[in-house]
């Protein structure tokens, strides 16, 4: 999995590529880590393929991150995901662009 | 910028209505309007940039919803919620798509805790150069012409202007006025249709067609507008009404039209103004003689209709509905002018979707492009559309426009292409010689067949020689007595030996025959004998009603000596027949027909019918009453073909058993037959038995149940047709292909059927219209009656065709549907309802015969009452049938009344005998139950309040007393206000599933069912303990499990079977995973992102050779959406519904029917069929019995259930078991205990808020607090992986069937609440009185009912206590196959509370 962030201001957007899981998640956790004066943080999910449990366990510790500095987006989330954010009761927690 | 004056504000009323239309689908993208800027000389950063500016400029860029009670309320964050974001750079084509995409994805806009912004703006830079730019919308902050505002800001601002502050202020007026009456007056005498055309198809998407008007016609357009002063959206949209108009055979057309409701001051503001109003016009009037009339006349209405619009849209449709002018949709049509003109020097090109917020069929829109061109565009809906039918929509408009303004006439309908394909609708094209007639075709029968039998009437025979002999002696008497050609002579027979032979001879005289039934009154003959002024009369001194009038005797016809060359030539074009059928005027009339249409309809090329018949069968048993044409289609095409006819006795034709000996006397295998007369001889078992020689059956004349076509199909592998035909155009007109029980088919050789509108004028393609039929059959009129000849035998194209006066449409695929007769279409409280709709999905049911649907009043009130019969193999439960019918209609057009009949009471022609179901006494109670509780009271006062009813039980039906979607809404926001259920209790679907206050009270607090609700006492369960107890758990046998099908692949049970499958892949050959699909999301998409989210695996490099997805149901009796699989050797089936609280019959359907299903899959292939159950089957008993406990072996124990959950699980076991003991089938049952989280990580189920253990200790957390008795308590606890991996074990174990699959040592409470302890939740250990009383007190507030939520869900127990269950010998077998389960340690529990911590569980 690749992650590509871009700053703009305050707007932090983090673009993943491949598949979110037990390895990939510590990356994605530690690209989160500094988010510093960010405001508004977009996850931006086109090219992610699959999500496995330990990613999604990233994606709540940033929104709960984000929750106390801005917000957090989630964007162009592909099928597959999305399922998986309904099942999961996700869906009403994140905010799905 | 700063946002100046209030902080909160409320919506206005364009608003409103759209929140309105929102809160029906929160979640769908219905609401949404974007734009598709183009910008090919600007770069990414400058229209980011510029867009920006504009998001600033504007206050409703800061604009989130807030939810107060039952309003939502818009309030202001300080500054733009979301920036304009750069995508990555694509081609125009990836933009293309990346837009559609967007403008297809949900927009969730409310949100408890969260601003969610009500926009999404995008900069899309191109590789072709330049940008796109994609601004999204919620359609409450912005309409139409504010979104045409924001593209002329962007452009200024990307040119560097200044862009003016624009501040969203109140609608211009707001009044809510009362105005009532005006639109009661607009709409009175209304006659329109809804809409044009039936859906085809169960699509959710939409699409659009753009096209220019060509330019001659844009002149000309321009040149009308100009000459008759009347300006162009009106000329549009007046094509649009005749088109509307036309296409449904009615005066009027109705069609709704976006209006802006902006003051001047406020046309520089970007904001929601605009509001929806209907507009109706009457196309065809005495004022509306021209197209200028009408463009005149549609000013006025949409100058009126505007004047009116700031009632709301809403109200003018509850208005509407309550005086019954529309049910429930007032039009599917909207019409859009934009006229917004830009003004920049950049090179830009913009286009608007309102797909989005597409609820409806069709959007027209008509605008200028930036050169000046007039397009028009035209947004649809797919379940209604197809691409073709939309070119055929617009092409139409283009013809009807062109037509209006050149000539000023109104005579279009439909464009050039779509005109040729409604009007070459024809059958086979086969030669018919002129010379061809009923004598001459029968000459030549005689010739060819000479010695074969030809008719059997009782024990006389007559070969086709002799009928020539005898019809010819018979002519020749008749021409003696002075007959001759176009003289009328009438016949009375008994049904014997002398029917034919008379027939023919009255035909070989040169006469045409006119048939009477010795059964009709006297008074009728007489009308008949005199009206037709027939020569005479031919019947025989058998005939007792003969007795009193003057008649030749047959007898004495049939001693002439023959002699041929007194027989006149017969031309095609003469009279062959004459047929009375009841008149409009009481008075019966007659039909003549000529020998045209029987030399056509006979040839053995004619139809799928005939062609089956004379290639594969010998003899017909004729049993129509002579006095219906049909029955000459059962003498003629057998005769003159070589078949033989068995004619049938008079008791034959009313008695089954008779009718039966008349197949089997002479080895009959064609028979013809209404489908409900078939259905009722059904019953019989001779006929039944009959029936197995029968090859081909000829069902004509009502609706073919899907069932009655099934059942003859599979047990008598019997092919059935089914055809239409008035008797006006010689018996039929189309017939089916063999099986077809939906259509009525396709015309006949040498006919055509072309649908007409009121006004003569063909509709469009899939539009309902009315049977027109051409071609060879089409009749030669009514004796005696030019002027309704006239009027139903017309000339049209210079074609003659018959007005059937029914109605019908045809499919994509060129069938016709037959859509009833006008008088099957009835009105019922307001409602439009076709009753034949009804009919043929009750008759889709199962075991459902013979059906029929009436309008009946009962206690001063019309009621929906369907009459059915059933099949004795499959009996018909009424509460499934009523189950069935409510999923396939509107709720309005389910019956309030099923009652079953034994027998379907039939008119003499053997149709349904709808005036005798009128008298069949019926039962409707609709008994007030009055509500008691506290809560009772509150949700039938909510009812009443939402439906405006003094007074409502608890037993009544919302739909059946007048709401519908909209109120609905209402409904739940009052529910919500008066009750004030725990949080997201309650949703609008809910009032669909749960339609009466009583039902939806269970649904919101979900009350135990009363103990007798699951007798499980009275089951047959003999041989169960014997089966059961087959096992000897000393020796082992363990094998290869083979072929593996397994169900429910995607759930948390099944995915680790699966991923235990895959990691021991020497125990099974392949395996099969049955999965749904869902939504977009294909099966195998699924599976894999199941696999993903659990392993972190795809074993994508095994898949197609170990492993493989296959889409299928186990609902669906065929499991398999393509049956393309190969052997199976084991059936693991872990798919359930595991709700424990459910209404309807989904968990039936799930756990009890799949496994059914599954039962009768895994006997054909003879397969081990190993179900995944529970070990709750185990039950409760009364805490006062004596100790009893539940092992493997045992099954029912005197145990009872009183969970409809549990008892779907136990009657899954009951039916294998049964299948297993009755009929050989290899059973394994894996009884499960509480599923919890990986012995290896603790990983828990995606669904974590549906496992009840879960959910009920998540309350303890949240509240903070638990009981001493469940602290001290213990619970079973089974690690998924390690059950998935035992249950693979077991099931490849020869002996024993059940097994009890569960860890022998269950796990304290006392640690799970210590290593939540551990995690930063502390949790008191109160005594449980105090705990109670906790309880009462949280129960006081919201977020104390949300707290105890958990906690409802434990069944309360009262007198009852859990069955101990025992392992007696899985354990043994886990231990002999060196299985086993892990012990639970302080690790696994700290790592399964992080896991469901980690995931905010808690």
């Amino acid at each position: 999995m690749t992650i590509e962030k871009k700053q703009e201001g305050t707007t932090l957007t983090v673009q993943l590529d491949g598949r979110l899981d037990t390895t990939t998640a510590p990356e994605l956790e530690a690209a989160l880590k500094e988010l510093g004066d960010v405001k508004e943080l977009i996850l931006d999910f086109e090219k992610l393929e699959y999500i496995s449990s330990a990613g999604l366990r990233v994606v709540l510790v940033a929104q709960k991150t984000m929750n106390k500095q801005g917000s957090m987006k989630v964007a162009n989330v592909n099928d597959t995901v999305m399922e998986i954010f309904e099942v999961t009761g996700f869906a009403d927690i994140l905010t799905v662009i | 910028m700063t946002v100046k004056g209030q902080k909160i504000r409320d919506l206005n009323l364009s608003q409103r209505e759209i929140a309105m239309a929102q809160q029906v689908r929160p979640q769908s993208a219905r609401n949404t309007i974007s734009l598709k800027l183009h910008l090919p000389h600007c770069t990414p950063q400058a229209v980011k940039e510029a867009t920006d500016r504009v998001l600033d400029s504007a206050d409703i860029f800061a604009v989130f919803l807030q939810r107060d009670g039952q309003k939502w309320r818009m309030a202001y964050g300080e500054q733009k919620l979301y920036a304009c974001s750069v995508g990555e750079a694509c081609t125009m084509e990836q933009a293309e798509n990346q837009m559609t995409s967007l403008d297809r994805s949900p927009m969730d806009i409310i949100s408890e805790n969260i601003e969610k912004q009500l926009y999404h703006a995008v900069v899309i830079p191109l590789l072709e150069g330049g940008v796109y730019l994609y601004v999204r919308f919620n359609h409450i902050i912005i309409d139409g012409y504010g979104m045409s505002l924001f593209v002329q800001k962007v452009l200024d601002a990307v040119s560097g202007k200044e862009i003016e502050e624009s501040v969203f202020a109140k609608s211009a007026q707001d009044s809510e006025a009362v105005m009532d009456d005006f639109w009661r007056h607009y709409f009175a005498d209304a006659d329109f249709e809804p809409s044009i055309f039936p859906e085809i198809n169960a699509e959710t998407d939409f699409d659009s067609i753009t096209c220019p008007v060509p330019d001659a016609l844009m002149r000309e357009i321009e040149a009308f507008s100009h000459r008759e002063n009347v300006s162009v959206p009106y000329i549009a949209a007046s094509a649009y009404a005749v088109y509307l108009a036309q296409a449904s055979g009615k005066p009027d057309a109705v069609f709704l039209m976006p209006r802006l409701n902006r003051m001047p001051e406020q046309m520089n503001t970007l904001g929601c103004y605009t509001l929806l109003v209907p507009v109706r016009v009457r196309t065809a009037d005495a004022e509306v003689d021209s197209f200028t009339g009408l463009c005149r006349a549609m000013e006025r209405a949409s100058r009126e209709a505007s004047a009116h619009k700031d009632v709301g849209f809403d109200r003018i449709l509850s208005v509407l509905r309550e005086d019954g002018i529309i049910s429930d949709v007032l039009s599917q049509y909207v019409f859009n002018f934009y006229r917004f003109q830009y003004h920049t020097d950049l090179d830009y090109s913009v286009r608007f979707s309102v797909a989005g917020d597409m609820s409806n069929h069709m959007t027209f829109s008509l605008f200028y492009d930036k050169g000046g061109r007039l397009n028009m565009r035209f947004d649809y809906h797919k379940s209604v559309y197809t691409r073709e039918r939309a070119i055929h929509f617009s092409d139409a408009v283009c013809a009807i426009l062109s037509q209006g303004v050149q000539e000023n006439a109104l005579s279009q309908t439909i464009g050039a292409a779509e005109y040729q394909k409604v009007t070459s609708i024809r059958g086979k094209e086969i030669t018919i010689e002129d010379n061809l007639t009923i004598p001459s075709l029968f000459r030549l029968a005689a010739d060819r067949y000479t010695d074969r039998p030809a008719v059997y009437a009782g024990d006389d025979m007559l070969t086709f020689a002799e009928l020539d002999l005898l019809s010819d002696q018979i002519a020749c008497a008749l021409v003696q007595r002075g007959v001759k050609p176009g003289d009328y002579v009438a016949f009375m027979l008994k049904r014997d030996i002398h029917l034919i032979p008379t027939i023919l001879g009255i035909v070989k005289s040169g006469a045409a025959f006119i048939p009477i039934d010795p059964a009709y009154p006297s008074e009728r003959i007489s009308y008949i004998m005199d009206n037709s002024c027939a020569s005479c009369l031919i019947s025989s001194p058998e005939v007792s009603i003969s007795q009193s009038r003057d008649y030749v005797d047959v007898n004495v016809l049939m001693q002439q000596s023959v002699v041929r060359s007194l027989l006149p030539e017969i031309r095609q074009q003469q009279p062959a027949y004459m047929i009375y059928t009841s008149g409009t005027t009481g008075r019966p009339k007659g039909v003549m027909l000529s020998h045209k249409g029987i030399a056509n309809i006979v040839h053995p090329d004619n139809n799928p019918f005939n062609r089956d018949i004379t290639q594969n069968c010998h003899g017909i048993v004729a049993i129509g009453s002579i006095c219906f044409d049909i029955s000459l289609f059962e003498l003629f095409v057998p005769l003159m073909n070589g078949l033989f006819v068995e004619l049938g006795s008079e008791k034959a034709m009313v008695d089954a058993g008779e009718l039966a000996a008349a197949i089997l006397r002479h080895g009959a295998d064609v028979l013809h037959c209404t489908p409900s007369r078939i259905t009722a001889y059904l019953a019989n078992a001779s006929f039944a038995e009959a029936l197995g020689h029968v090859k081909a059956v000829l069902a004509a004349g009502e609706v073919l149940p899907g069932s009655l076509v099934k059942r003859l199909h599979h047990t008598y592998g019997i092919r059935i047709y089914n055809g239409y035909g008035p008797t006006e155009t010689t018996i039929g007109a189309t017939i089916t292909e063999a099986g077809d029980d939906l259509s009525i088919g396709r015309p006949i050789a040498n006919t055509g059927v072309v649908l007409l509108n009121g006004a003569g004028l063909p509709v469009p393609y899939g539009a309902v219209g009315e049977i027109c039929v051409y071609g060879n059959g089409v009749g030669i009129g009514y004796h005696l009656r030019p002027e309704e000849t006239a009027a139903k035998y017309i000339v049209w194209n210079g074609i003659r065709l018959y007005r059937t006066g029914d109605f019908g449409y045809f499919l994509e695929d060129g069938r016709l549907i037959y859509r009833g007769r006008n008088d099957r279409q009835v009105k019922l409280r307001g409602l439009r309802i076709e009753l034949t709709e009804i009919e043929n999905v009750m008759g889709a049911f199962p075991g459902v015969m013979a059906c029929s649907c009436i309008v009946r009043k009962i206690d001063k009130t019309d009621h929906l009452v369907g009459f059915y019969t059933v099949s004795e193999q499959e009996p018909v439960d009424a509460e499934k049938l009523r189950a069935h019918m409510k999923s396939h209609l509107t709720s309005y057009m389910v019956p309030d009344i099923l009652k079953e009949l034994a027998a379907m009471p039939q008119t003499p022609n053997g149709k349904t005998d709808q005036k005798a179901l009128m008298e069949e006494p019926v039962e409707y109670q609709r008994t007030y139950r009055e509500p008691t509780t506290e809560r009772e009271k509150l949700m039938c006062s909510a009812f009443e309040k939402t439906l405006e009813l003094p007074q409502v039980g608890l037993d009544d039906n919302f739909f059946e007393l007048g709401g519908d979607s909209l109120s609905a809404v209402t409904l739940v926001l009052c529910v919500e206000e008066a009750l004030k259920p725990p949080k997201n209790q309650i949703e609008f679907g809910d009032v669909y599933q749960y339609p009466t206050p009583a039902l939806l009270l269970e649904r919101l607090y979900k009350k135990t069912k009363s103990d007798k609700e699951y007798d499980i006492s009275i089951l047959d369960y003999r041989g169960f303990s014997e089966y059961l107890s087959a096992h000897t758990g000393n020796k082992v046998d363990s094998g290869y499990l083979g072929n593996v099908l397994l169900t429910g692949a995607t759930g948390y049970l099944g995915v680790h079977i699966l991923i235990d499958l895959l990691r021991r892949p020497k125990l099974c050959g392949k395996i099969i995973c049955l999965a749904r699909s869902k939504k977009s999301l294909s099966a195998r998409k699924r599976v894999n992102s199941a696999l993903f989210y659990y392993a972190e695996e795809d074993f994508s490099h095994s898949y197609g050779e170990k492993w493989e997805v296959v889409e299928g149901d186990i609902t669906q009796p065929d499991l398999f959406v393509q049956n393309q699989i190969g052997r199976i050797d084991t059936i693991i089936n872990s798919a359930a519904n595991v709700a424990h609280f459910s209404y309807g019959n989904t968990l039936e359907a799930i756990n009890t029917d799949g496994v059914k299903n599954l039962i009768r899959y895994a006997l054909r292939e003879n397969a081990l069929l190993c179900q995944i159950s529970t070990i709750s089957v185990a039950g409760m008993t009364e805490k006062s019995a004596v100790q009893e406990s539940f092992d493997e072996s045992d099954f029912y124990i005197g145990q009872e259930i009183h969970n409809k959950y549990i008892y779907s699980k136990y009657m899954a076991e009951y039916a294998l078991l049964r299948a297993a003991v009755d009929e050989g089938l290899r059973v394994k049952l894996m009884r499960v205990g509480n599923l919890q989280g990986r012995i290896s990580d603790g990983e828990f189920q995606m669904n974590m808020n549906s496992n009840a253990f879960t959910r009920q200790f998540a309350s303890y957390i949240k509240i903070g607090a638990v009981p001493q008795s469940v602290y001290e308590a213990r619970v079973n606890f089974s690690p998924v992986d390690e059950t998935a991996h035992n249950i693979v074990s077991l099931t490849s174990v020869r002996e024993a069937v059940a097994f009890h699959v569960y860890p022998p040592n269950e796990v304290r409470y006392a640690d799970l609440f210590r290593g939540m302890e551990r995690l930063g939740y502390k949790t008191a250990i109160l005594p449980d009185d105090k705990f109670d009383a906790l309880l009462q007190e949280l129960k006081q507030t919201d977020e104390g009912r949300e707290q105890m939520e958990g906690l409802f869900t434990k069944e309360s127990m009262g007198a009852y206590r859990e069955i101990p269950i025992r392992q007696q010998y899985t354990n043994q077998y886990l231990r002999e196959l060196a299985e086993g389960w892990s012990t639970v340690t302080e690790d696994y529990i700290n790592k399964y509370l992080s896991a469901l911590d980690g995931m905010g569980y808690f």
